[in-house]
């Protein structure tokens, strides 16, 4: 799938920013969305290609701005809606 | 069960209320699986009878094509030529797990390309390489010269 979440080669993107002492998590809520992957693997709603795949379904401006286990809550919400979980 | 329209009803109630306590549910046996998982991960690797149709050394090309489903092959791969720097065995085939068609194990090999390969030299940092791992199916055998 051609989409904007192929970066490799993209140019203006600015540089990494790499945190100093950088947390685990930057919030609460990405406790919960990082035990959505496991507990939903488990569930049988998805294999690891699978989840990758649903992040890339993503509005692509959404994508682009949005924090990483943002992208990881929208792969588990498309996937748990697709099963009428 | 719940569908579209009550998950966004949930999602604006948590925006309006974002104090508000998860839902909690104790499962000691989900518990201990995440555990594993998280602290040991998932191993990719499956077996398979096929024999492998390169061997480190060869020269091949990347197909230069657009898959319209899940692929690993990156878009600034394709078409390009590098040499074979190792070969991993079989691993779930992405094109096919990841598309819902199941394990379809296909042999792994890491391809060495030349930065002026990938970005041409006039604007590829000079003398650098790029490894990449890519699927079997994602290769053909090299014709024309690498940069």
């Amino acid at each position: 799938m051609n989409g904007v979440h192929d970066l490799g080669g993209t140019d203006g993107l600015g540089p990494v920013i790499v945190e100093d002492d950088e947390p685990v998590w930057h919030a609460e809520w990405e406790k919960a969305a990082f035990a959505l992957f496991a507990t939903n693997f488990r569930a049988g709603l998805f294999n690891v290609d699978m989840f990758r795949h649903g992040i890339e379904q993503m509005h692509p401006a959404h994508y682009l701005l949005s924090p990483y286990y943002e992208h990881w809550m929208h792969t588990a919400e498309h996937y748990a809606v697709m099963a009428g979980v | 069960m719940i569908d579209p329209a009550e998950l966004d009803a949930k999602t604006e109630y948590y925006l309006d209320h974002p104090d508000e306590p998860l839902p909690d549910r104790t499962d000691a046996e989900l518990l201990a699986f995440v555990d594993a998982a998280v602290r040991g991960g998932a191993p990719a690797r499956r077996e398979s009878d096929e024999a492998p149709a390169f061997q480190v050394g060869d020269r091949v090309t990347v197909t230069l094509d657009s898959p319209r489903e899940h692929t690993r092959k990156a878009r600034y791969i394709r078409g390009k030529t590098g040499v074979i720097e190792n070969a991993h065995g079989t691993f779930i085939y992405p094109d096919s797990a990841g598309n819902g068609r199941g394990d379809d194990p296909k042999h792994v090999y890491t391809v060495k390309f030349t930065n002026a390969e990938l970005w041409g030299p006039d604007f590829a940092e000079p003398n650098g390489v790029v490894y990449f791992d890519v699927w079997e199916p994602y290769l053909v055998p090299a014709t024309g010269a690498a940069a």
